[in-house]
């Protein structure tokens, strides 16, 4: 579970984000929605440690110092070392060895043998996000933070993605953000909305994993 | 993998992961490749050296039976040095001339390889190298939007910790590598000069410099932390390589020393205080300082250089996205 409580972000002395509270549960994926420009990107960097913010920010209780290891971000522009191939950049981005088989296993269809041996520079946008996928779904985080991931991935690409994190991270507390509602309202079980800088509960487009789990298989 | 075993990264972990991006970034093969080569031609000039100081010995031996003087008589006693201005003069070349080859054939014997190596490489190279480094460490990841992903793994403290502990392996080596290209390097040198000359006709007449080892190394680590730990600071405020990097080239190899506080300076009365200077490299002169002085500038320098690295990748750190 993640806890955001009044929490206040201002950049260069513009606010972009003010008094925002919200409970991200556990085994959940929640959608953040919001205009371009409306400060999501802002607001995960605070929460993954990266931006100062006034309020508190909580990971079961913890402060982000505390659950570094246990937290995965993939961020929009999917970054890469373009000397690496995928396998190493998959390694690179969870800072730790893993085992090609282990990194082929994740997902196959999400990024097969042949594009993870691929050098990075070879590599689409679309792919390198399915690598960040793929690290995503290895790291075993408890916190997961997609920022426009599924963006430039198919449906039924995105579908397993969710699939994959109901196998692999059943308890994993799961925040993506991305603009496309049909896609994320799908895959979803909550959505909030960033509105003049304040989060909103949207409902109605409530789903549980199951059922998307089921549509998927 | 269950949520329960994902594994904790650390500083050594991050440490694997800086030295797997500078390799694999080209950076520290080619820096290796360079210093090789480097430490060849310095090998190669210092044998050119020797066989200069045997022609020079020779040219004064026949000098002296030009004149009808006893060469050899002149071997026994003491050459005498005084400086006038820019001009030098010697008393008894014959001994001085003897003294320069004997010490010429000490300086490229494969044992003399850490304090002759490191005397040129430590002053002349190792600061653009461990600054190119540092900045390099401090930017490539920024370069290629994977600092965030670092960020958020390690935080900020543990990201710069990291760096400065890779600084410290890449510094280990490319010693490493100067030290055993050098040795290599010298034992052929050695072998091909003996062939040539009567190396066994000039054993040392004079005591050789006293030599300071540990002394030497300590300097040489001094030096790489307050240069690498520059290049990781100003990397990390400035976030750019190329215009740090040409600022310091143009720095430390074209503009005279700006005063006895130039760090340049620290490090050249440091290297003098350790090294003797009387081989084919010598270090340009020290504005007078004293060596404490020298000693504690460049020490607290090096302690907030590392400092200042924490504190960039903080200020930075909301940019670094």
């Amino acid at each position: 579970m993640i806890e955001l409580q009044n929490v206040g972000i201002a950049v260069r002395g513009r606010t972009i984000v003010e008094q925002c509270t919200a409970t991200l549960p556990s085994a959940t994926i929640t959608h953040l929605t919001g205009a371009n420009g409306s400060g999501k990107t802002t607001l995960i960097r605070a929460i993954s440690g990266l931006q100062r913010y006034s309020g508190n920010i909580r990971f079961d209780g913890a402060d982000v110092a505390r659950v570094r290891s246990r937290l995965y971000v993939c961020f929009d522009d999917a970054p890469v070392f373009p000397y690496l191939n995928g396998y190493e950049n998959v390694r690179l981005l969870l800072g730790h060895a893993l085992t090609r088989k282990a990194i082929a296993a994740v997902a196959p269809s999400l990024a097969d043998d042949g594009m993870l041996r691929m050098r990075a520079r070879q590599l689409s946008h679309g792919q390198r996000k399915r690598v960040h996928l793929v690290a995503a779904l290895a790291s075993g985080a408890s916190y997961l933070i997609l920022d426009e991931a599924l963006n430039g991935v198919d449906a039924p690409t995105a579908a397993e993605v969710v699939t994959a994190l109901a196998t692999r991270a059943p308890d994993a507390t799961v925040l993506i953000t991305g603009h496309h509602e049909d896609t994320y309202g799908a895959l979803s079980s909550r959505r909030i909305e960033l509105v003049n800088g304040t989060l909103v509960e949207r409902r109605g487009v409530v789903e549980r994993r199951g059922v998307v789990e089921g549509r998927s298989a | 993998m269950s949520v329960a075993n994902a594994p904790s990264v650390g500083i050594l972990g991050q440490v694997r992961v800086e030295l797997r991006l500078i390799w694999r970034g080209f950076v520290l093969p080619i820096c290796l490749v360079i210093c090789a080569l480097l430490a060849v031609g310095n090998v190669v000039n210092t044998s050119n050296s020797v066989r200069a100081d045997y022609g020079l010995v020779q040219h004064t031996r026949a000098e002296y039976a030009a004149n009808g003087m006893d060469f050899a008589a002149d071997l026994k006693k003491p050459a005498k040095v005084t400086t006038s201005g820019d001009e030098q003069s010697v008393t008894n070349l014959a001994r001085y001339d003897y003294d320069t080859m004997a010490s010429a054939i000490i300086a490229i014997s494969p044992a003399s390889s850490a304090t002759e190596s490191m005397k040129y490489f430590g002053f002349l190279l190792y600061p653009l190298v461990f600054f190119l480094i540092g900045l390099w460490l401090a930017t490539g990841q920024r370069r290629y939007r994977l600092e965030k992903v670092t960020l958020v793994r390690n935080g900020t403290a543990a990201t710069v910790a990291a760096r400065q502990l890779t600084l410290l392996v890449v510094a280990a080596i490319v010693t490493a590598t100067i030290l055993l290209v050098d040795v290599v390097a010298r034992a052929i040198a050695t072998s091909v000069l003996a062939a040539q000359l009567p190396f066994a006709a000039f054993s040392p007449l004079s005591p050789q410099p006293a030599r300071y080892p540990l002394a030497q190394w300590a300097v040489i680590a001094l030096v790489v932390l307050f240069f690498g730990g520059a290049g990781v600071a100003i990397g990390a405020f400035a976030g750019v390589f190329a215009i740090p990097a040409i600022v310091f080239l143009i720095w430390d190899y074209v503009v005279p020393f700006l005063g006895a506080h130039d760090p340049r300076n620290w490090f050249d009365v440091l290297g003098h205080s350790v090294f003797s200077y009387a081989s084919t490299f010598e270090l340009s002169p020290a504005i007078p300082l004293a060596v404490p002085i020298a000693l504690t500038a460049s020490v607290v320098g090096a302690v907030v250089l590392l400092g200042l690295g924490y504190l960039g990748i903080r200020i930075r750190n909301p940019l670094a996205t």
